[in-house]
């Protein structure tokens, strides 16, 4: 509250700052946009019904500057680990010297944003940022304002790659914030699978607030999977915004591990006839994270359908968030949706807080949600110890198993091991029995 | 699908029957000025012969009242309120407090024998019911009322309660619902007219079940009842509550508070058919029910349970809910909300987990056909200390038309480990193959949407005490007149 009551917004200044290195027209009417959205929607309080459980006054407080340095090394550890071709940007910024456009295979094609043709300029505009607060996209307003570049793929018709692209985005230095920001247009069936890593080079303390946008035209398949892995103190805020239009394939999933606090805010819309759209995930908290997973699915058009599983480990003094929403338009008749998020609580300081929401104006849909809470049964612990296994090792086999269900749900198999190897990883640091 | 003439005879009869309880009963009323202010307040407050604790407590409400603004977080659209166009009193003229029965003035039994509420004890079922009669802002009769003292339970309007126990009334008023509480309690606790108060005595079950039957007949005014049920250790209560309005063009604002107080060992049940006028088929007129229902499970091993029949109102605002602070004390919800034409509900509960093994069930159906929305909305806490504590909520919802919404907003938050909580949802339609499946059999569309819609309720309609059951379910086909065909 005391934030709003101030005459300027957090990050206002560092806005008029960024705004000096922004070069060419296009780029700065856009900017000027962002913040205008920025000022009219305001920094997100209690009472935004959106925010409710994600309190950013610690955040809107700190004082952070701009990220100046743009070189690094890839934290190889902290990453996804798979062989493929990697893009990789530094505090925002596209680095050529980390990454493999090079090896980018044929069909695919990344422009640099001072060469964007007047169609990509209006991928832009498709994140539809609305003035109304219940759908106003306050953090997504300051990214349009502050991003200082973009990484824009585009596949071409009826191209399907077998690799995979690694998408790296790695925060260097402390008290720094920027603003990834990601489109990937992908042409009429074509077909294509993108990683995104989110790393901090250092322990360094910053404030990631990343965009990521996803077109997909009739018949395309997507495969877009996320770690979220940023360093112990940071701050990471994103919205991943995805057009689905007809018999396109969308199957998404996001394993958050690191930060401070985060949020996974992801907006699906389904345009289009026979369409199909998965938003899965995990979170894993310990210490005293806050992991926020915000979800909606939208379906527009008539006879598409969406699938949600998330769960979640929370240990020691972390929060939990999941809220997730599937809106059926009266037009959207034949839909099919599932959401299902579970939590299991490790501490009895440790939080979740849960909204799984249904708003449905058509009649002829079969919509199902659920959500639980609970801890580890001692009953199964008991039947793996009566086996001669030793309790710590009992109950990472029984955790593991019960967030592999969500990770299971990932459609690429090569990717869906290595984010296994992650999470197990986790569990092997961070759980620990404290009595 | 082709109608046959039959049908179409019975459909036009039951349009007759749609609102059957919708006359008005012309009775010289006494009011109070239009208008809200702090000398209104002093006027209620004298027609009911109230202490001066009493008056000084309406006044902080409303002082504090001025301070509040209207929610506007609910899934729900209407006219605003002009709280300064409200009759704030309203009392048949003859009203000079009967001793007994013989004195109530007749049309005023008449009106309650067409809404089917005999008050004459002779004419009720041979003891079952007791029945508190209330009429725009006053308790009119109350049945039974000698045989209940003997046995030390009180039932009586909270007027009187006032007047007679003030020490109960002072020990409990607003600590389930404090003042400050929501925009329409605070309205409630500044203006609030008539209702029943009930105290059952320890270790004692009530012999009876105990009903009121609100009735809104004079014009733009609102009803603001208040309700306190206190059951003492060991003991148990059924409580009913029925509700009708007259069909009018103009909106009217009903905002009541219902307190539920649960000792140790204590059950209270408290069952509702909400049927004031909804409005015509085009959203003009009904009313607006903004109801602050709450129930305080104090001692250990205590129980609450709300059951709901909602049919009626345009807007319905309605969260009973359950603050579970004994250990081992149990709450349920289980409602059945029905919107047609363009009705909207916003409705559901909260369960507050305190104590230790603290349970609670939510089973919430939600039928929503013609241009309405219907919203369940719902919030499951559990704090740190309630070890152990167990939840499970269902909702589902059924939607009849493609012009309907429904909708299902629950809030869970859960700070315990050991506490489970467990919610589903789920939004359908009815299938044509269940339609074929009985009109196969005979039945008109009609019939079969209320046969279809009946088995949905089911698990809900089985909570409700038998008279209220057979009621209800009729009071479903009523409502869903006209969504089929």
């Amino acid at each position: 509250m005391n934030i709003q009551q101030s005459s300027k917004l957090p990050f206002e200044e560092l806005i008029a700052e960024s705004f000096e290195g922004v070069t060419g027209d296009w780029h700065h009417e856009l900017c000027k946009r962002g913040l205008q959205n920025y000022v009219d929607v305001g920094w997100p309080g209690a009472k935004n019904e959106s925010w409710k459980y994600t309190n950013l006054n610690k955040l809107g407080s700190h004082s952070f500057s701009i990220a100046k340095d743009y070189s690094t090394a890839i934290p190889e550890d902290m990453i996804i680990p798979l062989d493929c071709p990697r893009l990789v940007l530094v505090n925002g910024v596209f680095n050529s010297e980390l990454s493999d456009q090079k090896l980018l295979p044929e069909g695919i094609a990344l422009t640099p944003l001072a060469n964007l043709s007047d169609y990509q300029k209006t991928f832009f505009d498709d994140l539809r940022l609305g003035k109304e607060i219940k759908y106003a996209l306050p953090l997504a307003s300051l990214n349009t304002a502050m991003f200082s570049d973009a990484l824009v793929l585009e596949l071409a018709e009826g191209t399907e790659l077998s690799s995979p692209i690694h998408i790296i985005s790695i925060g260097s230095g402390s008290q720094i914030t920027f603003a990834p920001r990601i489109v990937v247009n992908v042409g009429k069936g074509a077909k294509l699978d993108v990683i995104e890593s989110h790393v901090g080079a250092s322990s360094g303390m910053y404030f990631s607030n990343s965009v990521v946008q996803f077109n997909l035209q009739d018949g395309a398949k997507v495969g877009h999977y996320k770690l979220q892995n940023e360093s112990n103190e940071s701050f990471h805020i994103s919205l991943t915004k995805v057009l689905i239009k007809e018999r396109a394939f969308y199957d998404n999933f996001t394993i958050s591990l690191g930060g401070i606090l985060s949020r996974n805010e992801i907006q699906a819309h389904i345009t289009g006839s026979g369409a199909e759209c998965c938003v899965n995930g995990t979170y894993l908290g310990a210490g005293s994270q806050h992991i926020d997973n915000t979800t909606l699915i939208e379906h527009i058009a008539e006879g598409s359908c969406s699938r949600e599983v998330f769960k979640g480990v929370l240990g020691d003094r972390a929060r939990g968030v999941f809220q997730g929403k599937i809106l059926v338009h009266p037009d959207a008749q034949k839909t099919d949706g599932y959401q299902m998020n579970r939590a299991m609580l490790l501490s009895d300081q440790a939080e979740i807080n849960s909204k799984p929401e249904l708003e449905i104006y058509a009649d002829d849909v079969r919509c199902s949600h659920g959500a639980t809470v609970g801890e580890l049964e001692e009953e199964h612990i008991f039947y793996l110890r009566a086996r001669g296994i030793d309790r710590e090792r009992a109950r990472r086999m029984l955790i593991g198993a019960y967030i592999s269900d969500a990770i299971d749900e990932i459609r690429n198999t090569g990717i869906r091991s290595s984010i296994q190897g992650v999470a197990e990883n986790w569990l092997k640091h961070n759980l620990y029995e404290k009595k | 699908m082709s109608i046959s003439s039959e049908t179409v005879d019975q459909v036009k009869g039951l349009e007759a029957d749609k609102y059957k309880y919708g006359f008005v009963t012309d009775i010289e009323m006494e009011t109070a000025p239009k208008g809200l202010n702090e000398d209104i307040i002093r006027f209620i407050s004298e027609k009911k012969e109230e202490p001066d604790w009493m008056l000084e407590w309406r006044l902080k409400a409303y002082r504090h009242w001025l301070t509040m603004k209207e929610p506007n977080w609910a899934k729900v659209g209407y006219k605003k309120i002009d709280y300064q166009d409200l009759y704030y009193y309203a009392a048949p003229k003859s009203m000079d407090r009967p001793k007994s029965l013989d004195e109530v003035d007749p049309e005023l039994l008449k009106t309650y024998e067409k809404l089917g509420i005999p008050l004459k004890e002779q004419e009720l079922l041979s003891g079952v019911v007791a029945v508190d009669a209330v009429f725009d802002s006053v308790s009119v009769a109350t049945t039974y009322k000698a045989k209940l003292t003997e046995m030390g339970v009180i039932f009586c309007s909270i007027s009187e309660a006032v007047r007679e126990y003030p020490d109960l009334v002072k020990k409990y008023l607003g600590s389930v619902v404090p003042q400050s509480d929501n925009y329409f309690s605070a309205l409630n606790c500044a203006v609030f007219t008539d209702g029943s108060f009930v105290y059952v005595p320890k270790g004692l079950r009530c012999p009876m079940e105990l009903s009121t039957y609100f009735r809104i007949n004079a014009e733009n005014t609102g009803q603001f009842e208040r309700t306190m049920i206190i059951a003492d250790e060991g003991s148990y209560v059924s409580y009913l509550e029925g509700c009708t309005a007259p069909q009018r063009d103009e909106n009217q604002l009903h905002a009541a508070v219902v307190e539920l107080v649960a000792l140790k060992d204590a059950e209270i049940k408290y069952s509702t058919v909400q049927n004031w006028y909804p409005g015509d088929e085009n959203g003009a007129g009904g009313i607006y029910n903004f109801v602050t229902k709450r129930g305080a499970c104090r001692g250990d091993n205590s129980k609450i349970s709300w059951t709901q029949v909602e049919t009626g109102s345009a807007v319905t605002w309605k969260y009973p809910s359950c603050i579970l602070q004994g250990d081992n004390s149990v709450g349920e919800f289980y409602s059945v909300a029905i919107t047609n034409n363009a009705q909207q509900a916003d409705t559901g509960t909260k369960m507050i987990h305190l104590g230790k093994n603290t349970r609670s069930t939510i089973i919430s159906k939600g039928i929503s056909a013609g241009k309405a929305d219907n919203t369940y909305r719902g919030l499951v806490k559990i704090m740190p200390k309630a070890e152990g504590a167990r939840n499970f909520t269902q909702c589902d919802s059924l939607l009849i038309g493609n012009s309907c919404g429904a909708h299902t907003v629950p809030y869970i938050e859960s700070r315990n480990p050991t506490a489970r909580v467990e919610h589903e949802a789920t939004t359908s339609k009815i299938s044509e193959d269940q339609m074929f499946y009985c009109q196969q059999r005979g039945l008109s569309p009609e019939a079969a949407v209320s046969l279809i819609v009946n088995g949905f309720c089911k698990e809900v309609m089985k909570e409700l005490p038998m008279e209220f059951a057979v009621e209800a379910q009729k009071l479903i086909g009523i409502s869903l007149e006209g969504s089929v065909g």
